[in-house]
């Protein structure tokens, strides 16, 4: 399996970097990178506190570097602004924002807009974002990166000439002292490190690269200090440097494959290297990885806490049906029932009202009584008298007379004599009117006319 | 005629692979070297019926010695595939059916119908499709139940994975064992 091929560096002229979060490749935790970056520091740092421990600070700081730099005026914001726009890119720990914040201040990472008192604008320092980089970069890569950056710029500098011969000697000084000092870790890791720690780390490295800058570094010394020996002699003590860096990168690649492979631990490869091998590998070197490889089905996991979950989520059926409860008064039980209701009350009302008129009388005389009702409720009184009149199980009847009283001032102001009558009942069961004159008026009864 | 595994490691192999593997492909020396190398690794070689095509014989099935039965579920460390809930309810079914005595052992159990699973599964408010369809897709792959034919009958017992339950699993079970659904005339 080889790796892909946009996974080296570029040209020379290049400076390999990568972006914020890094790439899937040799991606490590946030609390891996803050150890790198421990040590990154350590030359300059007050006590052993100097750099944070709790992750979710540093990702504070990339979200605020990133909320400054994305800010479209060049005015800067202010901190209000600022947590807005937070906000907007997911939850916020206010707690965490203003301790980050104010410190950030105070460190100048974060800077008033003007330098004046109670600025309420501020923006970023472009240092302090490439610092942010920087550290995103040596903590992720281990600063790999930037001693293949020093072997080249040794190069170009020896090449253009504009460098001193002192700076020339300090120059393959510092690349000899970093090619030994990594090969010096990665022969702790080949014999310490987990296998996963090595794995990470000689993710990192790039063997081919380093000597292939070592070797054009040295053509190059010998090509324009020919007559210096002590430049020679260090361009050929880093050659010799290179050698064991590079044995010792290969020490750990042979660790890897040799313990990973035989532990059939998939892991040891990126799964882009695996994609690659499906894609470039012939069958014969696919067929040899999966000579010694057992597949087996994965076999659910039938633990008792799952069974009663299962048992209890289903619960027996229900065999009897219960009546759900009648909604409260909602609608109408029984409408026609209801109306039969209301008719026999109706009628009640107008009996005992006719009773009422009457009182223990056998008839009476009602035009007085229903001219002083007035209007309309005069000619709901002579519809009720007029509908009991007309049931034949009432012992009750109305005559009406012919005389047509008028009076326009009146509210009733067309009225007929109106006078009501008991009937009882004869030797037939059949109910028989009670004649008699209509008190003090000449009108001719209606009885029979109805 | 087919040659006997006599590599105590594809023995092994094979008995994870296959979930089971019948007495007649290996010999009783490979057998006992797999069972040593089991051993070492925290595993057991347990005995269980393999029925293929119906017929039954003896056979080995690998399960979990009871020092080592991990328990993934409680400590959450790796991924374990668990069944969908109705597989499991159509699970505790079977096992209700094939386990009407909790004194006994689970395996091999009685025999039991696939009707009588989905009645049981139906008085639970299991939709009788997707009961068959979980001892068709889950139970039977996963060697938790198997086909058998007896008295002329087709009927169901249950597979060489459950003869590998873990000891612990079966006593948690037992505990709980007059809550696995059966029919009513089942009832203990």
């Amino acid at each position: 399996m080889r790796d892909r091929p946009d996974e080296g560096f570029g040209g020379s002229d290049s400076v390999p970097f990568e972006p914020l979060g890094g790439s899937d490749a040799g991606a490590i935790s946030d609390a891996q990178l803050l150890e790198h970056v421990r040590a990154v520091v350590a030359p300059v740092a007050k006590d052993v506190s100097a750099v944070i421990e709790d992750p979710r600070a540093l990702q504070m700081a990339r979200d605020l570097a990133d909320v400054f730099a994305d800010h479209p005026t060049i005015a800067g914001m202010t901190k209000a602004e600022a947590l807005q726009a937070l906000g907007h890119r997911g939850p916020v720990d206010h707690a965490m924002f203003e301790s980050r914040f104010d410190h950030f201040v105070r460190m100048g990472l974060i800077r008033s807009y003007l330098p004046k008192k109670n600025q309420k604008r501020y923006v970023l320092d472009p240092a302090g974002l490439v610092g942010l980089l920087v550290f995103e970069r040596i903590g992720a890569r281990g600063g790999v990166d930037e001693m293949l950056y020093l072997l080249d710029r040794t190069g170009r500098i020896v090449q253009s000439g504009e460098a001193d011969r002192a700076t020339v000697v300090a120059h393959l000084r510092r690349c000899r002292q970093l090619l030994s000092v990594y090969a010096a870790q990665l022969a702790r890791m080949v014999e310490a490190a987990s296998i996963r720690e090595l794995v990470d780390e000689q993710r990192h490295h790039d063997p081919r690269r380093a000597e292939a800058e070592v070797h054009k570094l040295n053509q190059l010394v010998t090509r324009h200090y020919p007559a210096d020996h002590e430049l020679n002699d260090l361009a050929f003590r880093l050659l010799e440097t290179e050698l064991h860096y590079r044995t010792q990168v290969l020490a750990a690649v042979n660790r890897v494959l040799d313990q990973g492979g035989a532990s059939l631990d998939f892991s040891v490869l990126l799964p882009e290297q695996y994609i690659t091998a499906a894609l470039d590998a012939t069958f014969d070197e696919l067929a040899q990885v999966g000579e010694r490889l057992v597949v087996d089905p994965p076999m659910p996991w039938t633990d008792p806490g799952s069974l009663l979950e299962a048992i209890d989520e289903y619960r027996p059926r229900h065999r009897v049906r219960i009546r759900p409860p009648a909604p409260a008064s909602v609608g109408e039980s029984d409408p026609i029932g209801r109306l039969q209701r209301r008719h026999r009350e109706d009628h009640q009302r107008r009996r005992l009202a006719a009773e009422s008129h009457l009182q223990t009388a056998d008839t009476v005389e009602l035009t007085g009584v229903l001219r002083a009702l007035g209007w309309p409720q005069a000619a709901e009184q002579l519809t009720a008298l007029l509908s009991l009149s007309a049931d034949p199980t009432q012992p009750f009847s109305v005559e009406l007379g012919l005389m047509l009283l008028v009076d326009s001032e009146a509210p009733v102001t067309y009225l007929h004599s109106v006078t009501l009558r008991r009937a009882t009942p004869d030797d037939d069961g059949l109910l028989q009117e009670v004649v008699a004159a209509p008190a003090g008026s000449g009108d001719r009864g209606l009885a029979g006319d109805r | 005629m087919i040659a006997l595994i006599s590599n105590p490691a594809a023995l092994l192999a094979m008995v994870r692979a296959c979930g089971g593997v019948t007495m007649t492909k290996t010999d009783e020396r490979t057998l006992r070297l797999a069972a040593n190398a089991a051993e070492l690794a925290g595993r057991v070689l347990v005995d269980c019926t393999i029925r293929s095509d119906g017929a039954p014989s003896r056979g080995v099935n690998l399960g979990w010695a009871a020092q080592t039965t991990p328990s993934p579920e409680d400590a959450l460390t790796y991924k374990v595939r668990v069944l969908p809930p109705l597989a499991r309810l159509t699970w505790a079914c079977c096992l209700g059916l094939a386990w009407p005595d909790r004194t006994a052992d689970p395996y091999p159990g009685s025999a039991f119908t696939r009707s009588s699973v989905i009645d049981t599964a139906a008085d639970l408010g299991a939709s009788a499709i997707w009961v068959k369809s979980a001892l068709v897709n889950d139970l039977r792959p996963a060697g938790l139940i198997c086909e058998a034919r007896e008295s002329g009958q087709s009927v169901l017992r249950l597979g060489p994975a459950a003869a590998a339950m873990p000891d612990s699993f079966v006593q948690a079970i037992r505990r709980f064992h007059e809550r696995l659904p059966r029919p009513e005339s089942m009832e203990p």
